[in-house]
């Protein structure tokens, strides 16, 4: 047999025959196999820096923020209702204002129900062939409807599954702990119910909701404007908070979006709005916590009655308006003056009203009063103090470029609407700097979802995991996420603070790209180094048939050959391999540092933020393919070879 | 009885106290003197030791299959050649004569008869054993020489010796020791395109003796080469024959060769004529 060191001089000779084609074959193949390499080493190193961000972001713990998966249709009515629904408002319809006919009457009052809004009222788009009868909607804002929705609220608690209680036993199967509050409803109204003071102006004609687009993400970064707060366990929100000092709190702590608070106050501190190029976010950022940290705000807290009342002094001027220089106009008897400055309160104008009319409202309230229904007109002004910022994050908006689709990817998808109240913080305040007053007037506010949501037992909350694999588990296996419109399950459910299951998401699209690629790259590549090693021993024929004349023998041959191959291969895995990290590191060196500035905006890490690198050489599936590199040049050279060595060299040395 | 060249050769080099050169010109003077007459024959020359049979065919038939028609190469070839014979093969393109020598050469197997080389009979040899046969027995120089072009002469004069698994050392010597008889050590380093001809055939003949085989098959040695070189190149065959007694075989369209040779057998239709 043949020494190697032979075979190898002997091989090293053949390089040289054949090469242009010989060379064209190694780059095409190298190429193949480089692409997979820079695939390979970009999605390891997106992986792995996704995976420190992520793991930065939640403090090693993977979150899990769950709420109840209660279908509407078991706390209230469908807008659209079926026979037997109106079977059954109108039957309970009847009963209430019977109970309540007595119970004006045992007051001494006559109570007249038609002053009530009915509970269903014509539908005209109804459908023409039903009955009559069905060809109604309900009204939500009915008593009736209220009260039934109250009722049925009761009904499904007491036999409901997904309370905390069913959350905890279905979170102990993964070792889950933590169970704090998340986004529960703080019960203070949306504007017009609370108007920002600015300026030391109320803007009273700023009526509605300003959400600046469909998403989550224009609410949340108009959620001061909105007056939209909800609370939040204090450990949820740790990587925002600026300070925990609770000695020195003027006011209620609050953790707003950097985008709105640059927006409303950046001109008081000296903050531009978001910039943006992604490199100077970061930058930004930093700006607005340093200069915002403890910027104080205040809002206005109306009821519904000082409400109506600015809407009565609106109408009344304008009604006074239009009629001007008609004599048969009267003027309103009661009017009112605009609140003076910001937060006052509403004071009469001019008061003409008779004797009787104003018995007639006295009796009224008194009538309110007894049944109690009395509303007093009621302000508060309300004062916040910014403990942290947070950067929103825009929901999935593919148009804003690769950088916003990136890290729409990283950070979970449940942006909140609200604005946080650290829970243990706003515990700590003064009476006088709470709004738990407010809160009590408006408990009947919000829809009934919304008010259920408040129940303890309903509320939204964390769950903590050690592992990534337990977070996952419990997602898939007791809760739906948000998105999922037909849930069976108990619970909705979906990452917290970091999109954690990028990691799932990356691994499915690299196995994806990898299980598509790899055979394609190795099918292509065999085919080349399978055409080139036949072409080259086809080439050789005579040498290998003057090398058995001298006395090699069939092994022999196959050994130069063997040796060849590798030969080959080596230079196709060595190009490869110089090739696959020379693009990866080209990816990295040109989208890392971006990248690094959207995760560090998506995470909300600013300071030790680690940067996204999308280089990363630990995969073993990197070892795997140089592997393959030398397994699919043997294996597309067997048959040539095989071939090759059967041959008669008298046939080959007769084409002479 | 026949003198046994060998013998003489022996005697020749022991009288001259080893001194190869003086030993090869008094060997020239008395085998020109003794050449018999060139005869076409199957049968050794007088000057043949006939119990040193190293080469035998028997009845040998070699047919191809061309399409439909089959071809005979060679019918009924029965010959035997001696130890230290120097014998060419002549006749026409197509008489077989090629064909004949890849029979000795164990490159190919007759359809019929029988061929034994150093009393081993050929056809019943396995593929590896013939391999062996011809890495250790047999030398083989090529019309068109086949020398590695990327290879550097010494290592091309090293290829059938890689064959044997020799450590590179003895090769080295063996190579060097060549390349100073064939006259090409100042070539040594040098790659085939850098050499002429001549230069090329001798490295080729050269190559064939690395392995000191017993016989050398020659396949139209001087085919490409000037009258010049062509008169060298006889000379080294020669030269070997009568230095080393190593049997020679040479398929030939040169008469001088032919001249040479201790015998010659002309071929006409794959018959011996």
């Amino acid at each position: 047999m043949i020494r190697t060191s032979y075979s190898f001089k002997l091989a090293r000779t053949k390089l040289r025959s054949k090469r242009g084609i010989l060379v064209t074959s190694i780059i095409v193949a190298s190429l193949l196999f480089a692409a997979l390499i820079a695939t390979v080493v970009v999605f390891s190193g997106a992986e792995k820096s996704a995976s420190e961000f992520i793991k930065k972001a939640g403090n090693d713990r993977y979150l899990v923020k769950t709420s109840p998966n209660i279908p509407y249709e078991k706390l209230s009515f469908l807008l659209i209702p079926s026979l037997a629904d109106i079977r059954e408002i109108k039957s309970f319809e009847k009963v209430y204002y019977q109970e309540l006919r007595e119970k004006y009457k045992s007051l001494g009052l006559q109570y007249d129900e038609k002053s009530e809004v009915p509970a269903l009222e014509p539908y005209v788009y109804a459908d023409k062939t039903l009955p009559e009868e069905q060809r109604v909607r309900v009204n939500l804002q009915s008593p009736v409807i209220q009260e039934m929705d109250e009722r049925k609220f009761e009904e499904y608690y007491k036999t409901a599954t997904n309370k905390l209680s069913n959350l905890k036993e279905a979170g102990a199967k993964y070792g889950a702990s933590g169970y704090s509050i998340v986004d529960k409803n703080s019960g203070l109204p949306n504007i017009p119910g609370l108007r920002l003071i600015q300026n030391n102006k109320e803007d009273i004609s700023d009526l509605g909701l300003k959400s600046g687009d469909s998403t989550s993400y224009g609410y949340y970064t108009n959620a001061i404007h909105n007056g939209m707060y909800g609370f939040t366990d204090q450990k949820n929100l740790s990587r925002y908070l600026l300070t925990t000092d609770t000695e020195n709190l003027e006011g209620i702590p609050v953790i707003v979006s950097a985008q709105e608070a640059a927006s409303l106050f950046g001109n008081e501190v000296g903050v531009g709005e978001e910039p943006d190029a992604p490199a100077e976010k970061k930058t930004w950022l930093k700006n607005v916590q340093s200069k915002l940290n403890k910027h104080i705000y205040q809002v206005c807290y109306r009821n519904s009655v000082e409400q109506a009342l600015l809407d009565k002094i609106q109408r009344d001027f304008a009604e006074m308006k239009n009629n001007e220089g008609n004599k048969e106009y009267e003027k309103p008897s009661l009017t009112y003056n605009y609140p003076e400055g910001a937060c006052d309160g509403i004071t009469i104008k001019e008061d003409t009203r008779t004797v009787t009319e104003k018995q007639s409202e006295a009796k009224l309230e008194e009538t309110q009063k007894k049944l109690g229904t009395y509303v007093a007109p009621e302000h508060k002004l309300l004062t916040f103090q910014i403990v942290g910022v947070k950067y929103a994050q825009p929901y999935l908006d593919y148009t804003k470029g690769i950088n916003e689709y990136l890290k729409s990817l990283l950070v979970s998808q449940n942006s909140p609407m609200n604005i946080d109240i650290p829970i243990q913080m706003y515990n700590s305040l003064p009476d006088t700097l709470k709004f738990d007053d407010v809160v009590k007037q408006q408990a009947k506010s919000g829809t009934v979802l919304q008010r259920a949501f408040e129940n303890e037992d309903f509320a939204m909350r964390v769950l903590e995991f050690t592992n990534v694999e337990d977070a996952r588990s419990f997602l898939n296996k007791e809760t739906c996420p948000a998105s999922e419109t037909d849930c069976d399950k108990a619970f909705i459910g979906d990452p917290y603070g970091s999109n954690y299951l990028i990691l799932d998401e990356i691994s499915k699209l690299f196995n994806k790209v990898v299980t598509i690629a790899f055979p394609a790259a190795l099918g292509l590549a065999a085919i080349i180094i399978w055409f080139t090693i036949s072409r080259i021993m086809a080439e050789n024929r005579k040498e290998t048939a003057v090398y058995r004349a001298m006395g090699a023998k069939r092994r022999d041959v196959t050994g130069i050959y063997i040796v060849y191959i590798f030969l080959v291969a080596l230079q196709i895995a060595m190009v490869s391999v110089i090739l696959g990290l020379a693009a990866a590191f080209t990816i990295d060196y040109f989208y890392g540092n971006a990248l690094t500035d959207t995760a560090v905006t998506a995470f909300g890490i600013i300071d030790d933020a680690p940067r996204f690198s999308l280089f990363s050489i630990d995969s073993p599936l990197l070892l795997i393919v140089v592997a393959s590199i030398f397994l699919i040049s043997f294996i597309a050279s067997i048959q040539p070879l095989i071939r090759n060595v059967r041959r008669s060299p008298i046939h080959d040395m007769r084409e002479e | 009885m026949t003198e046994n060249p060998n013998n003489k050769i022996k005697d020749f080099i022991s009288h001259y106290d080893g001194d190869l050169l003086k030993a090869h010109a008094a060997l020239d003077d008395y085998f020109s003197r003794q050449k018999a007459v060139v005869i076409s024959s199957p049968s050794p020359s007088p000057l043949t030791n006939t119990d040193d049979k190293i080469i035998s065919l028997e009845n040998v038939f070699k047919k191809y299959k061309l399409g439909k028609q089959t071809i005979e190469a060679l019918s009924d070839v029965s010959l035997s050649i001696y130890n230290g014979e120097f014998v060419a093969i002549t006749g026409v393109s197509g008489s077989g004569k090629s064909t004949l020598l890849q029979m000795i050469g164990c490159l190919d197997k007759p359809t019929s008869g029988t061929v034994i080389i150093e009393n081993k009979v050929t056809t019943k040899l396995s593929d590896n054993a013939l391999s062996e046969l011809r890495q250790k027995s047999i030398g083989f120089i090529f019309q068109s020489f086949y020398l590695q072009p990327f290879l550097r002469l010494s290592d091309n004069l090293a290829v059938p010796a890689m064959f044997t698994s020799e450590k590179k050392e003895v090769i080295n010597s063996k190579v060097e020791r060549l390349l100073q008889q064939v006259g090409l050590s100042e070539r040594a380093k040098h790659f085939p395109k850098e050499l002429s001809g001549g230069q090329i055939q001798r490295a080729a003949i050269a190559r064939a003796l690395i392995n000191n085989p017993r016989i050398i098959l020659a396949d139209e040695p001087t085919g490409n080469l000037d009258s010049a070189n062509s008169n060298s190149i006889i000379e080294l065959f020669r030269n070997i024959r009568e230095t080393l007694g190593t049997t020679i075989v040479v398929v030939t369209h040169d008469a001088e060769i032919a001249r040479q040779a201790d015998r010659v057998i002309v071929l006409k239709d794959g018959k011996i004529a």
